[in-house]
């Protein structure tokens, strides 16, 4: 595949990713896993207020929130919270180690070898702990980012004009909080983007697959920060509904949240399938070249 | 291999589901959901009684019906009885109102909040048909029966307040003046406790509207100083009880001897409390006013 800098080979990528996804159905099988692992601990979570999971959960909900999220339909306005606080050890324990799977049946087939699941999942154990590693720098770095936002929103909130540029910076830095920590989440993603392939398939160590990365990414940003993006906009629609579902009152039924964090990770998973298939057939075809 | 994995997973996850939802067979979430819908069109045919046909009423009263028969035992059965008779209050079926409400009230005789509630529904059956004698009876019924419940505890106001909205203002006046006499009698009969508590705040409310502003001050000073820990003064609770010791001093009183009086008297009794610099603060601010010869005109002010 020729690298070609410009929108068309972009799309091209992507449009090859989806469809090697549909075409080989095993490089999807590790996703297939990620997501029910996550909906298996959100079903778990659901039951959290419920005999007999309440035996371990109600206490703990009772002292950190209060006896009311016990109760139907506030748990249903915790259950994103809750499930917000385990996402982050799972992606890093379990679904880390799955897209590095994925990643090592990409290269395989690439080479036309066959390979199985068991086979690919044997590779990536041995850089496990590495895989581990990044994914928590990843996460570190989203958070400091989000903490330096997090400041810029402090500031926005001590401006007092109800008109005029001042009023309108407030609206957009308060306003597009969720599209922020999107952004945020999308040139994180793409500054560590190379790392789990070079960890996996030259098995270099952790300093030398970081310089690599940085000298990849550097050298065709925009490029890379595209297969990022684009496919993360399928996000956008989640996003939008979750920021109008302020509370019950406008005649919203508690079940479209828990619909919605649903939705949240099956997207999510799509994503990190198109945009690790493509960052990895870009990588491939950039060592051939 | 897909489809297949896809299908066992699914599988797993559908099981450990119907696992999970028989283990709680019986338990109160499931109630609490089917109050929940029953409530949202509650809410809505309350919204607009007039435009909805009777067969919605009689579809939800179905449904709370349902509720009370599944879940005979369950704490929400008693809301569900509630909701059904608030529903013939909306739909104005005030005879079907008292006959459910005192149906409920002989089958839960032991619950005094409950009860008190149960006739309150029953009061407000009579207001709505234009009775406010009945509607007092029912009200003072409830005074006198469940005194330290707190509905009993603000029936006295309540029904001050409905006087004055039917304009009978000499009943107002005379009700005003027993709901006072009812929680002077309640705070003396239930020092130290939250009865107490409550009946000083509502004390406190009936001096504001009888503009009996010396001795609504001085009650509000009294809430202050006796309930000074964190369970009874909330950030909330301290923040109104200020601002209405300020507000009637300055502007009604026009005299800022009593808050410095009030705010020094906590500080002694109190010399620990993290309130005390906010009040330190205040005082000498209300220092600074005496000092000035300031006073707060509202005619012209602004």
């Amino acid at each position: 595949m020729n690298k070609h800098k410009n929108n068309k080979s972009l799309i091209s990528l992507l449009r090859s990713s989806i469809e090697i996804l549909f075409h080989k159905p095993l490089i999807f099988y590790p996703y297939v896993i990620s997501i029910f692992i996550q909906l298996f601990v959100l079903e778990i979570l659901y039951f959290a207020p419920r005999y007999p999971l309440s035996l371990f959960f109600a206490p703990l909900i009772r002292q950190f929130w209060g006896e009311m999220f016990l109760h139907f339909p506030f748990n249903l306005l915790l259950l994103p919270v809750l499930f917000q606080y385990v996402k982050t050890p799972i992606y890093i324990i379990s679904s880390s180690y799955l897209i590095g799977i994925a990643i090592i049946i990409i290269a395989a087939i690439n080479e036309d070898q066959t390979i199985s699941f068991k086979s690919a999942a044997k590779k990536v154990l041995p850089r496990y702990i590495h895989l581990i590693f990044i994914t928590s720098i990843s996460y570190s770095l989203f958070y400091g980012f989000s903490q330096l936002y997090g400041l810029v929103i402090k500031r926005a909130f001590i401006i007092h004009s109800e008109t005029g540029i001042f009023y309108l910076i407030k609206r957009i830095v308060l306003d597009g909080t969720p599209f922020f920590s999107l952004l945020i989440s999308v040139f994180v993603s793409t500054l560590l983007v190379f790392m789990m392939p070079l960890l996996l398939l030259e098995k270099k160590n952790l300093f030398a697959a970081f310089w690599t990365n940085l000298k990849k990414v550097i050298k065709s940003f925009w490029f890379v920060l595209g297969i990022v993006l684009l496919p993360t906009l399928l996000y956008l629609p989640v996003l939008l509904l979750s920021s109008n579902l302020s509370s019950f009152g406008n005649g919203v039924a508690p079940e479209i949240r828990m619909s919605l964090t649903i939705a949240n990770i099956l997207i999510i998973v799509i994503i990190d399938a198109i945009v690790y298939t493509a960052i990895t057939l870009y990588y491939l075809f950039d060592q051939e070249n | 291999m897909i489809k297949r994995s896809i299908l066992i997973f699914t599988s797993i996850l559908t099981v450990v589901y119907g696992i999970l939802t028989f283990l709680d067979r019986g338990g109160e979430y499931q109630v609490e959901q089917m109050i929940w819908k029953a409530n949202e069109k509650f809410h809505e045919i309350a919204r607009d009684p007039a435009a909805v046909p009777d067969q919605s009423f009689d579809q939800l009263s179905r449904q709370y019906q349902k509720i009370i028969e599944k879940f005979p035992k369950s704490p929400l059965a008693k809301k569900a009885y509630l909701a059904i008779g608030r529903l013939y209050l909306v739909q104005k079926d005030f005879p079907k109102t008292r006959l459910v409400m005192e149906k409920v009230l002989q089958r839960y005789p032991d619950d005094q909040d409950f009860s008190a509630e149960c006739l309150t529904v029953i009061g407000k059956s009579y207001e709505l048909a234009g009775d406010p004698v009945n509607a007092v009876k029912v009200y003072t019924g409830i005074m006198t029966q469940y005194p330290v419940t707190d509905i009993g505890l603000s029936t006295p106001l309540y029904i001050a307040n409905y006087y004055k909205s039917i304009n009978q203002n000499n009943k107002f006046m005379s009700a005003y003046n027993s709901a006072i006499s009812h929680y002077k009698t309640l705070s003396a009969k239930y020092p130290n406790s939250s009865t107490d508590l409550k009946s000083l705040r509502l004390l406190a409310n009936c001096y504001i509207e009888m503009k009996m502003w010396n001795e609504a001050v001085e009650t509000f000073g009294q809430i202050l100083i006796s309930y000074p820990s964190k369970a009874d003064l909330t950030p909330q609770r301290a923040n109104l009880i200020l601002k209405s010791i300020n507000t009637i001093s300055t502007i009604q009183l026009k005299n800022y001897d009593i808050p410095i009086r009030i705010y020094q008297n906590f500080i002694d009794q109190h010399p620990q409390h993290g309130l005390n610099k906010v009040l330190h603060e205040m005082i000498k601010s209300f220092n600074l006013l005496r000092i000035k010869g300031v006073e707060v005109d509202t005619k012209n002010a602004g």
